[in-house]
C-alpha cells in the first residue's frame, strides 16, 4: 500500500513538472489527484507509531520509575570499595560529590553532572582510593615473600645490589593474557659504583650520551629490542659488560683529543694561562731573563693562583655577578691596580 | 681642573660639559638620544655615577710603563654605558690624552654600501666610507696631536703617493679623508703609528693614548656583510677590525683601552645576553683576557632623585603630577632604567 502511493505520487509529480514550462492550466486537476491518491487514512490503533499492518503492534515493556539515585541513599562511613570494586565510567547516580564539567556558554555555569558526557568520556580513579589500594596490597601479601631484614637502608642495598633491573607486567581484562610492553627491561646502575679511573670514566660518559644523568650519577639503559623479556635482559647485562670493558681501553685515535672535546675547562696551556703569563712577564720587563725558572715561579704566585681559580670557575660554572666580580678582584691584584 | 677632582661625594650629581668640548670630543661619540636632549636643553650634562668614577680612580692609579689595561664596561641595556664611557673620554682629554674613539663598532660589520677588496693585503677586504667618516671625526678630536706626532716609516699608497718618514699625523690623515679608496689603510697607519709611539714617557714629547671602543663584541662576532658570491665575510677579513684587533691586544705600553659591550646592535646575539662571556664569545674572551670588567647597574634611589630633580628644573616633565604620585608610577615603569625613564618622561 505504501509503495502504490509513492508511484502515484510520483507520477502526479511528473505531470506537475511537465505543465510548469507550459500554461497552468491544468493545476486544479493535478491538485486533485495529488490530493486523493496520498490519502492519509491510518487505520492503526497507535498514534504516532507507524503502521505495521497485519503483523501487529510492538510490544514493550511498560517503563517502570527510577528509583532515588544511590548517593542519597549513601552514608557518610560507608564502604567506598563497594561502590567503585573495579574501573567503570562514572556514574552520576553513583558518586555523591557536586562536580561540573564543561565549557560555561555566556553568562552562564559549567553544567552538571547529571547527563555529562564529559565525565563519562575521561578515566577517572574512583576504584583507586587509598582504602581499594591497601586491599589490593593485603591480597597481594599472600603472594609474596618478605623483604631481607639486613636491607633496611638505601645506602645498604646500594652497596650489595648496585644494579637495579625495572619489568613492567600488564594484568587487562581480555581475550589474550600477551602484552608486547612487557618485554622492556629498565637498567639503573650508579657510575660511581664501576671500577673505572679518570679517563675510562670520561670515555663511558661519552659513549653512554643520553643514557647518562649527570646529576644523579645514574646510568639508564632501557631495551627493547628482543621479542622476550629474558633476552633484553641479557642484552642489557652484555651493553653494561661492553662498555665497561671498552671504557678501559685506549685506542690509537684518542690522542687527537683537541680542546673542544674537554668536559672541564683545564687552565694550563689555555690561551687565558698564556695571556696572564705574557702580561706579567711585559710588566717586568726590567731585570728578569725568560726561561722556564721565571714561568714556574710566575705560576707559583697566589695572584696567579687565584686568578687561575677564578677563570676555571667562570668557564666551568658559566658566568653569574659574582663569579664575574671574583674574576674582577683576581685581574686587580695581578695588575697590581 | 675641578673636572679632575670628582670623587664620591660629587656620586648623583651633574657637571655641565662646556659646548666648545661638546662639538670637539664628541663629534660622533654619544648616544643619539643624548645628543637629541643636549639640543634640547641647550646645554649637555652628564651625571657623575659609580662605574665612571671607579674606571676613572684606576686610570689614574694605573702604571703607565706597563702594558695597556683592558676594562669592559658591561651591564643591562640602558644602564648607561655609553654614557659612562664618554664620561671617561671627557676625563682622558682634559687630561690631555688622545682619544681614539669608535663610536660603534657595529656599524662597521654590517650595512657596508661598499666593499673593496684590499691593496695591502689580496684576501682583506676594505670599507672606504666607514673608514674615511672616521677618520674625519678623529681629526676633529684630536687636532692638537696631529702635528705634533712624526711618522717613523713610510708609506707607501700608490706607485706615485708615499708619505715620508718625519711627517706629521696630520698628512696622513689628510690624506686618507681625501683619498677614500686608500683610507682603511691608513687607519690602519694611524693606529700603527700611535700604538708605537704612546710607549714614550712624557718627556720626549710622549702622549698616552685611551683606546675607547663600543661594542667591542662586534669585533669577534658574525658580519651580515656578504662577498660578492653571497659568501659571509668574517671579521678577520675587514682590514679596520684586524687593525682594531691588533690595538685590543696589550703588547703596547702607555695607555689603557675602555669598551663597552653593547647588545643593542649586536648581530645574532639573544637580547637577553648582557654578561662578557656570552657577548665576547670564546675567541673575545680570550684576546680580552685579562681584562677588568665594570658592570654599570640601573639608577640607585639617589640617582634617580638627582635625575628626576634635573628634568623637573629643565621644566621637562610638565603634567601636573609630576611632583609626587607620578613619581611612583615612573619608577614602577621604568624600574629606575636611564634610558628607559629618559622615554618615559619624554611624553610627560
Amino acid at each position: 500500500m505504501a509503495a502504490h502511493t509513492l508511484n502515484i505520487y510520483m507520477l502526479s509529480l511528473g505531470r506537475m513538472h511537465c505543465h510548469i514550462y507550459g500554461r497552468n492550466v491544468h493545476k486544479a486537476l493535478n491538485r486533485a489527484t495529488y490530493a486523493t491518491a496520498l490519502s492519509t487514512n491510518n487505520s492503526s490503533p497507535n498514534k504516532g507509531f507507524p503502521d505495521r499492518g497485519s503483523r501487529g503492534p510492538i510490544i514493550r515493556r511498560p517503563r517502570r520509575e527510577e528509583g532515588e539515585p544511590r548517593k542519597d541513599r549513601m552514608p557518610v562511613d560507608q564502604d567506598w570499595t563497594a561502590v567503585y570494586p573495579t574501573a567503570a565510567p562514572f556514574r552520576p547516580g553513583s558518586v555523591p560529590l557536586p562536580v561540573r564539567m564543561g565549557f560555561p556558554v555566556k553568562r552562564g555555569v559549567p553544567p552538571e553532572k547529571k547527563g555529562n558526557l564529559e565525565l563519562i568520556k575521561i578515566p577517572n580513579f574512583l576504584h583507586l582510593t587509598p582504602t581499594a589500594i591497601k586491599k589490593h596490597c593485603e591480597a597481594m601479601k599472600l603472594f609474596c615473600t618478605e623483604w631481607p631484614s639486613a636491607l633496611d637502608t638505601n645506602v645498604k642495598c646500594d652497596e650489595h645490589f648496585p644494579i637495579k633491573i625495572e619489568c613492567k607486567d600488564y594484568v587487562s581484562a581480555g581475550t589474550s593474557i600477551r602484552n608486547p610492553s612487557a618485554r622492556i627491561v629498565n637498567l639503573r646502575v650508579k657510575l660511581s659504583s664501576l671500577n673505572l679511573d679518570d679517563h675510562a670514566g670520561k670515555k663511558m660518559v661519552k659513549l653512554l650520551g643520553e643514557r647518562y644523568c649527570k646529576e644523579t650519577d645514574i646510568i639508564t639503559i632501557i631495551t627493547d629490542s628482543c621479542p622476550v623479556r629474558q633476552q633484553n635482559y641479557d642484552y642489557a647485562m652484555y651493553l653494561l659488560t661492553v662498555l665497561y670493558h671498552e671504557s678501559w681501553k685506549t685506542e690509537a685515535w684518542e690522542s687527537e683529543k683537541t680542546v673542544a672535546d674537554m668536559e672541564e675547562y683545564s687552565w694550563e696551556d689555555s690561551p687565558s694561562q698564556k695571556n696572564a703569563l705574557s702580561t706579567l712577564v711585559r710588566m717586568q720587563i726590567a731585570g728578569e731573563v725568560e726561561g722556564d725558572a721565571v714561568r714556574d715561579k710566575l705560576l707559583g704566585r697566589p695572584e696567579v693562583q687565584e686568578y687561575r681559580e677564578s677563570v676555571i670557575r667562570l668557564m666551568n660554572e658559566g658566568e653569574s655577578e659574582s663569579s664575574i666580580l671574583q674574576y674582577r678582584e683576581a685581574v686587580k691584584k695581578l695588575l697590581k691596580l | 681642573m675641578w673636572r679632575a677632582c670628582q670623587s664620591e661625594r660629587h656620586l648623583g650629581q651633574y657637571y655641565t660639559l662646556p659646548t666648545s668640548h661638546l662639538h670637539t670630543i664628541f663629534p660622533h661619540g654619544l648616544p643619539a638620544r643624548y645628543q637629541q636632549q643636549v639640543k634640547t636643553f641647550n646645554e649637555g650634562c652628564v651625571m657623575v655615577r659609580q662605574p665612571a668614577l671607579e674606571l676613572i680612580s684606576y686610570l689614574k692609579a694605573a702604571d703607565y710603563s706597563k702594558p695597556a689595561v683592558r676594562y669592559l664596561l658591561y651591564g643591562l641595556k640602558g644602564s648607561g654605558k655609553t654614557m659612562s664611557l664618554c664620561h671617561t673620554i671627557h676625563y682622558c682629554s682634559t687630561q690631555g690624552w688622545l682619544v681614539l674613539h669608535i663610536p660603534d663598532a657595529h656599524l662597521w660589520v654590517k650595512n657596508c654600501k661598499e666593499l673593496l677588496p684590499s691593496s695591502y693585503h689580496t684576501s682583506r677586504f676594505d670599507q672606504p666610507i666607514e673608514a674615511s667618516n672616521w677618520l674625519r671625526n678623529f681629526r676633529t678630536t684630536n687636532e692638537r696631536f696631529l702635528s705634533k706626532i712624526k711618522l717613523r716609516q713610510r708609506y707607501t699608497w700608490t706607485k706615485r703617493e708615499s708619505t715620508e718618514k718625519g711627517s706629521p699625523l696630520g698628512e696622513l690623515v689628510d690624506m686618507g679623508v681625501s683619498r677614500v679608496k686608500s683610507s682603511s689603510d691608513v687607519v690602519g697607519a694611524v693606529l700603527k703609528e700611535l700604538r708605537l709611539q704612546a710607549a714614550e714617557t712624557e718627556e720626549s714629547e710622549g702622549f698616552r693614548l685611551a683606546v675607547a671602543i663600543d661594542g667591542v663584541n662586534s669585533l669577534w662576532g658574525r658580519t651580515t656583510i656578504k662577498k660578492e658570491d653571497k659568501s659571509p665575510v668574517a671579521p678577520e677579513e675587514l682590514t679596520l677590525i684586524h687593525n682594531l684587533r691588533k690595538m685590543i691586544d696589550n703588547n703596547w705600553c702607555g695607555g689603557a683601552v675602555i669598551a663597552t659591550l653593547s647588545q643593542t646592535g649586536s648581530l645574532y646575539s639573544p637580547s637577553s645576553a648582557y654578561l662578557p662571556k656570552e657577548l665576547l664569545g670564546e675567541e673575545g674572551f680570550d684576546s680580552m683576557d685579562p681584562f677588568i670588567p665594570v658592570p654599570v647597574s640601573n639608577y640607585s634611589e639617589k640617582e634617580f632623585e638627582s635625575c628626576y630633580l634635573y628634568y623637573l628644573d629643565r621644566h621637562w616633565l610638565q603634567h601636573p603630577h609630576s611632583e609626587n604620585e607620578g613619581k611612583k608610577e615612573i619608577i614602577f615603569l621604568s624600574n629606575r632604567n636611564p634610558s628607559v625613564l629618559e622615554r618615559l618622561c619624554a611624553f610627560l
